[in-house]
């Protein structure tokens, strides 16, 4: 008798899920944010549809401020794998050069991400959407479903909400909605490192530690990716070996003082540290004044 | 049994390496938050020691602050109450929690064990290979726990503990314990459930949870720890089942490759074994298995694989690959349990959909035989299933599908069943076994058909289906109609209320379940009429647009003309031309639609007539002019 | 476990805390109780690596006496302004010298330099030369870049090595300049903040000139300010150690 492991369990569940969506949805895509999930994601739509490439295109909704190393790997990775790259930028938001440091995190991440998301849903008029989040990436998504239907404006009404019953899932939607799909729900980020470890997918070096340049901002580690950071008068930034949990704009992403520069050290580093992977700031290791701060960004 | 950190830090090869083998198991924890279930969940997570430590400290924080357990660890805050989602109306929910051990990694599902919540747990238990049934050591076996353990054994759960939790506070009494399990036992035997482990324990103090309790030298059981890292999972039973494969796309990359893509839901397949596809019956034999990581020379229950065949026989999606020699089984019509999961009840008659592997058909239920009382499981009669009703159904299909009984196989026996106007998931059901009737009807076939007839006379039947509110005017428009036609030389017929409520329909009310029966009726007799070669009329409210659709569905693409005879209420009831809405203003007529009945208009209907602005003559010639354009009458 | 063993079991623990694990993780690494990784790290908190190991047998060389708080005091505030005149930060000889006229106490180099070791100030120089013949990227970069610059400033007084890094420590904001001239002799400055320009042009225009130095941890050429002043010195040239060579390891 054969038994399967926990990996081959939730990589067999993603790839039946991909497969239902495919048969059952008119115009599917993936979101790629080029991140750990999103390459896990994409390793996974790979095997569903072998040989062929997987039969919907990529979608990157660009903010304009990811790093550097990011766009590298996105654009080599779209070409070796063969699939079509769809970048969509918010025109308004270029229009209005909305930025992190002029407009804040809140507006940027709004107008370029979240209408951004929108506007290409809109154009391209997908039907379906995969994306990478998981349950487990915070308390909120223990409740979410795999698939989980939005209206004709992108909202999401409870009344539409299906409960997924064995491995049935019902695809069936009015027109003009459409479905946003999680195959990554029941993974969590020690499977997902453990995947990418075992099945040596590429990821984007800024997860492996590095000197990079670096400067800090509110008590976080900003990297300095290219000119249009903003020093302050005089600010010389260091060369730190650093390494990044999590990626997003640079501009709000913080790095963390790291050495681990393989793969197993990144996971041996997750393991011990044990911070939730959506913080990125330095640890402080003034251990009154740490508490206290952390006490008013809200941590306890 | 955790992460050890010692491994982690000193050999991280070695840990990975030590995890790579890791087994899975979901399982369901069944209680209320009272039994500790919280707490339980809590530590479970809390002792996996990956927590992230903002988590850690802020646990560590709030329950000296606000938990229950007097400032130590209260491990009930981890775990989200789902209080705050009943305020925002978010209902079918059941969170899911993760954690893992050296030897397993486990997914936990949790729903509120209140009866309001069936569906919820039946949604959990849906997936999970073991359930754990809290029990409260001071009060025994409730309500609680018979309807906890009736739902698992409906779903076929293989796998039972019965936590019996608060030990420490019946100091840890043996007697007590020994009480509990015979009680159980007892009316275990009655649902025949199998499989049953008994834990004492206390969630709180921590005794059989992940350590062996000293307080309790008496037992000499496993922990619940134990129980969960060790129990088998379901995998040897299925691989010795019959093959089965539902195919969920067909991957045709090129010429020379066509592949059928699934997961197994049973057995093992090699290549070289011949197989058989239902509902089909074709024959052929496997020549790959192919996957992204090479061929395989054996996939097993649970693998999601493409297979190649040897033969170029029709495959779609829907059809299931079984092994030549144990095929499933086919069938149109059968006896089935249904958990209801919506507001809106089951109304027997109505067509749904049903998705059952990856078939997807046309569903009505045409008999509830008894409903089962979850608590009492005393079976009583009814004619509709409301939310969270559990009933024994007959369904019917409109086509043959493959399946098997649900125990022997969830994948191929357990369906949704999915309302066509909403698109909701209305309904779970488990297939037990088919009608037997259904594996013998054929169609006969009759030489004289309606083409033959149509032919006859001259004329391409149709039905045009008048609907509106009562005094909207569509009687009188279709009588119009009728004898416009007439004079154009068509042979019509009109259905409606006189001439029908008085004879065929006598029988029924004006109850939601009385008009859908009556609409269902007026299309099999349009239908037929249709066959005959006649172009029918009906006029009568029909109120709800599903049964209009099953009206649409009975027919050709084409022959079926839904007339909207729209007038607003306040124009009708004005001309009240039989008395009726003033009779249902004064409450002597019950369930009239427009008053205490719903009326949903169509949404594209294929004529639409604003009687307001019309008089009933153009509004006739509207539709005479709707028929020339389609091609029904020259 | 026998006392040197839990000696070092407790050094490890203020290490691991040092590393910013939880007192639970330190525990499990090292095998002490959580009350004992507590104690040694408060012992570290108040009186420095020496007064971790349980039984005071921690005179490792010399006579190291623990600094009271009064010459701590002095030197931190020393290291956290401007060293003397012409030095282009503390030394050891300095910093002892300070103490003298402050405090009137008499304490050695070494002393001092145990107590930038127990602080996490210390820092050892690099084996540049070792590198010249080897055929690594470090090598390479030898030959090409420090070689040619060296060979432009022949003696060993012009020669530096020097770097800026942050250092963990429990109680302060530190980031250190660290310069190391002939025969490696090690120089200071600490800030609370990342240095700016003008912090690192201070330290560079007290070298002596002429004066080559090597320096890694900062990223000269985003600061315009830096730049410019760089370019316009003739008798200082300043090579950026490239990132992730590999000269410094934890």
């Amino acid at each position: 008798m054969t038994s399967l492991t926990h990996l081959q369990r939730l990589e067999a569940e993603s790839i039946q899920i991909m497969r239902e969506v495919v048969a059952e949805t008119e115009n599917p895509v993936m979101l790629y944010s080029v991140g750990k999930d999103s390459a896990v994601m994409l390793h996974l739509a790979r095997k569903a549809f072998a040989p062929s490439p997987p039969p919907f295109p990529l979608l990157h909704v660009d903010t304009r401020w990811k790093f550097q190393a990011m766009y590298e790997f996105r654009d080599k990775m779209a070409e070796e794998i063969g699939m079509e790259l769809i970048v969509h930028i918010n025109p308004e938001g270029v229009e209005k050069d909305i930025n992190p440091f002029t407009h804040g995190s809140a507006i940027h991440t709004d107008v370029m991400k979240t209408e951004g998301l929108k506007q290409a849903l809109d154009k391209y008029g997908f039907d379906a959407a995969f994306g990478g989040a998981r349950r487990d990436e915070e308390k909120s998504r223990a409740k979410e479903r795999v698939f989980s239907f939005r209206t004709a404006q992108h909202r999401w009404d409870p009344k539409n909400q299906r409960p997924e019953l064995w491995k049935l899932y019902n695809t069936r939607k009015h027109p003009k909605e459409s479905i946003r799909v999680f195959p990554l729900s029941n993974w969590t980020e020690l499977d997902i490192w453990q995947y990418i470890h075992l099945q040596n997918i590429p990821i984007v070096p800024l997860y492996y530690a590095a000197e990079r340049p670096v400067v800090e901002r509110d008590g976080a580690l900003i990297m300095v990716d290219d000119d249009r950071m903003p020093l302050e008068p005089g600010e010389v930034p260091m060369m730190r070996k650093v390494r990044f949990r999590t990626l997003g704009c640079y501009p709000l992403t913080g790095a963390v003082e790291s050495e681990a520069d393989t793969l197993p050290a990144i996971i041996q580093e997750m393991l011990l540290t044990k911070t939730s992977e959506r913080q990125g700031r330095v640890i402080d290791h003034d251990s009154a004044a740490s508490m206290e701060k952390k006490k008013q960004e809200g941590y306890f | 049994m955790s992460h050890s950190s010692d491994l982690i830090a000193e050999d991280i090869e070695g840990y990975l390496k030590s995890h790579e083998h890791k087994g899975l198991l979901r399982f369901i924890t069944c209680g209320s938050v009272d039994d500790g279930k919280s707490t339980l969940i809590g530590r479970l997570l809390f002792e996996s020691k990956l927590l992230f430590e903002d988590q850690l400290a802020a646990i560590e924080a709030d329950s000296k602050k606000y938990g229950t357990q007097g400032g130590e660890m209260d491990f009930a805050l981890l775990v989200d109450g789902l209080a705050a989602e009943r305020e925002q109306g978010i209902t079918i929910d059941v969170a899911y929690r993760f954690f893992s051990t050296e030897k397993r990694k486990f997914i936990v599902a949790d729903t509120p064990g209140h009866e309001q919540y069936t569906r919820n747990m039946v949604t959990g238990a849906s997936t999970a290979d073991a359930a754990i049934l809290m029990v409260d050591a001071r009060h025994g076996i409730l309500t609680q726990t018979r309807r906890h353990s009736f739902l698992m054994s409906l779903m076929g759960m293989r796998h039972i503990i019965v936590a019996i939790n608060k030990m420490d506070l019946v100091d840890y009494s043996k007697a007590r314990y020994d009480q509990i399990v015979e009680e159980y036992r007892a009316f275990a035997k009655q649902l025949g459930l199998e499989n049953i482990t008994f834990i004492p324990m206390s969630a709180l103090k921590g005794d059989n949870v992940i350590e062996h309790s000293t307080k309790m030298p008496w037992y000499h059981g496993t922990t619940l720890m134990g129980y969960l890292e060790t129990v088998e999972v379901d995998d040897e039973r299925l691989q010795r089942s019959p093959f089965r494969m539902p195919v969920q796309w067909v991957n045709r990359p090129n010429l020379d490759f066509r592949g059928f893509t699934g997961m197994i839901a049973s057995g093992v397949v090699r290549p070289g074994d011949p197989i058989r596809v239902q509902p089909s019956g074709k024959t052929s034999t496997v020549s790959r298995i192919y996957t992204f990581d090479g061929d395989l020379e054996e996939a097993v229950a649970g693998q999601s694989i493409t297979l190649l065949l040897d033969d170029e026989i029709d495959i779609s999606r829907g059809d299931i690959i079984s092994g030549v020699d144990q095929p499933a089984h086919t069938a149109d019509q059968f006896e089935t349990t249904l958990v209801w999961m919506h507001e809106a009840p089951l109304l027997p008659g109505r067509p749904y959909l049903m998705k059952l592997g990856t078939q997807l058909v046309s569903a009505t239920v045409t008999d509830i035989k008894y409903q089962v009382n979850v608590n009492t499981l005393e079976h009583t009669a009814g004619k509709q299933l409301d939310l969270n009703g559990i009933g024994v159904c007959t369904i019917s299909l409109n086509r043959a599908v493959a399946f098997d009984a649900y125990k022997e196989n969830q994948d191929t026996g357990g369906f949704i069943l999915i309302d066509r106007m909403t698109n909701n998931t209305v309904g779970a059901g488990m297939l037990h076994f088919a009608l037997r009737r259904s594996q013998n009807i054929h169609m006969q076939h009759v030489d004289i058909d309606k083409q033959a007839r149509a032919l006859a006379k001259g004329q391409k039947p149709a039905v045009l289906w008048f609907t509106g509110l009562s005094g909207a005017g569509k009687s009188t428009i279709a009588n119009l109609v009728e004898k416009k036609l007439f004079g154009n030389g068509q042979h019509t017929y009109l259905l409606d209320g006189d001439n029908v409520r008085h004879g065929l329909n006598r029988d029924l009310g004006f109850t939601d379940a009385d008009r859908v029966e009556n609409v269902r009726r007026v299309a099999e007799t349009a239908k037929l009429m249709v066959d005959a070669g006649l172009i029918v009329m009906s006029a009568f409210i029909s109120p709800f647009r599903s049964e209009r659709q099953l009206a649409r569905d009975l027919l050709e693409e084409g022959e079926f003309i839904e007339i909207y005879v729209d007038a607003p209420l306040d124009v009708v009831e004005a001309r009240d031309p039989k008395g009726l809405y003033k009779k249902a203003r004064r409450g002597e007529l019950k369930n009239f639609t427009g008053i205490d009945s719903a009326y949903e208009a169509p949404e594209s209907p294929d004529v639409h007539l604003k009687t307001s602005e019309m008089s009933a003559e153009e509004a006739a010639d509207a539709v005479i002019e709707a028929l020339r354009e389609r091609g029904l009458i020259s | 476990m026998s006392p040197e063993a839990l000696n070092e079991q407790r050094k490890k623990a203020v290490r691991l805390r040092l590393d910013g694990h939880t007192v639970a993780v330190a525990s499990q690494r090292t095998g002490l109780s959580a009350p004992t990784v507590s104690a040694a790290w408060k012992a570290f908190r108040e009186g420095g690596w020496a007064a971790v190991p349980v039984k005071p047998r921690g005179r490792t060389k010399g006579q190291g006496n623990t600094l009271g708080a009064a010459a701590q005091t002095v030197l931190w505030e020393a290291l956290y302004g401007a060293p003397p005149q012409g030095m282009p930060g503390w030394s050891s000889a300095a910093l002892a010298d300070l103490v003298n006229v402050r405090l009137g106490l008499k304490l050695t180099q070494r002393a001092i330099e145990h107590w930038w070791e127990t602080e996490g100030l210390l820092h050892a120089p690099w084996e540049l030369n070792a590198l010249a013949k080897k055929r690594t990227r470090a090598g390479r970069w030898f030959e090409k870049t420090v070689a040619p610059t060296f060979s432009l400033y022949p003696s060993a007084e012009q020669r530096w090595q020097g770097g800026v890094r942050r250092v963990a420590h429990p109680q302060r904001a530190l980031y250190q300049v660290y310069l190391h001239g002939a025969r490696g002799k090690l120089y200071m400055r600490c800030y609370e903040r990342p240095p700016a320009a003008f912090d690192y042009q201070a330290v560079w225009a007290s070298l002596p000139r002429p004066a080559a130095v090597v320096f890694h941890g900062a990223l000269f050429s985003a600061s315009q300010t830096l730049t410019e002043w760089l370019d316009r010195q003739t008798t200082l040239t300043v090579v950026a150690v490239p990132a992730d060579i590999g000269l410094e390891h934890r």
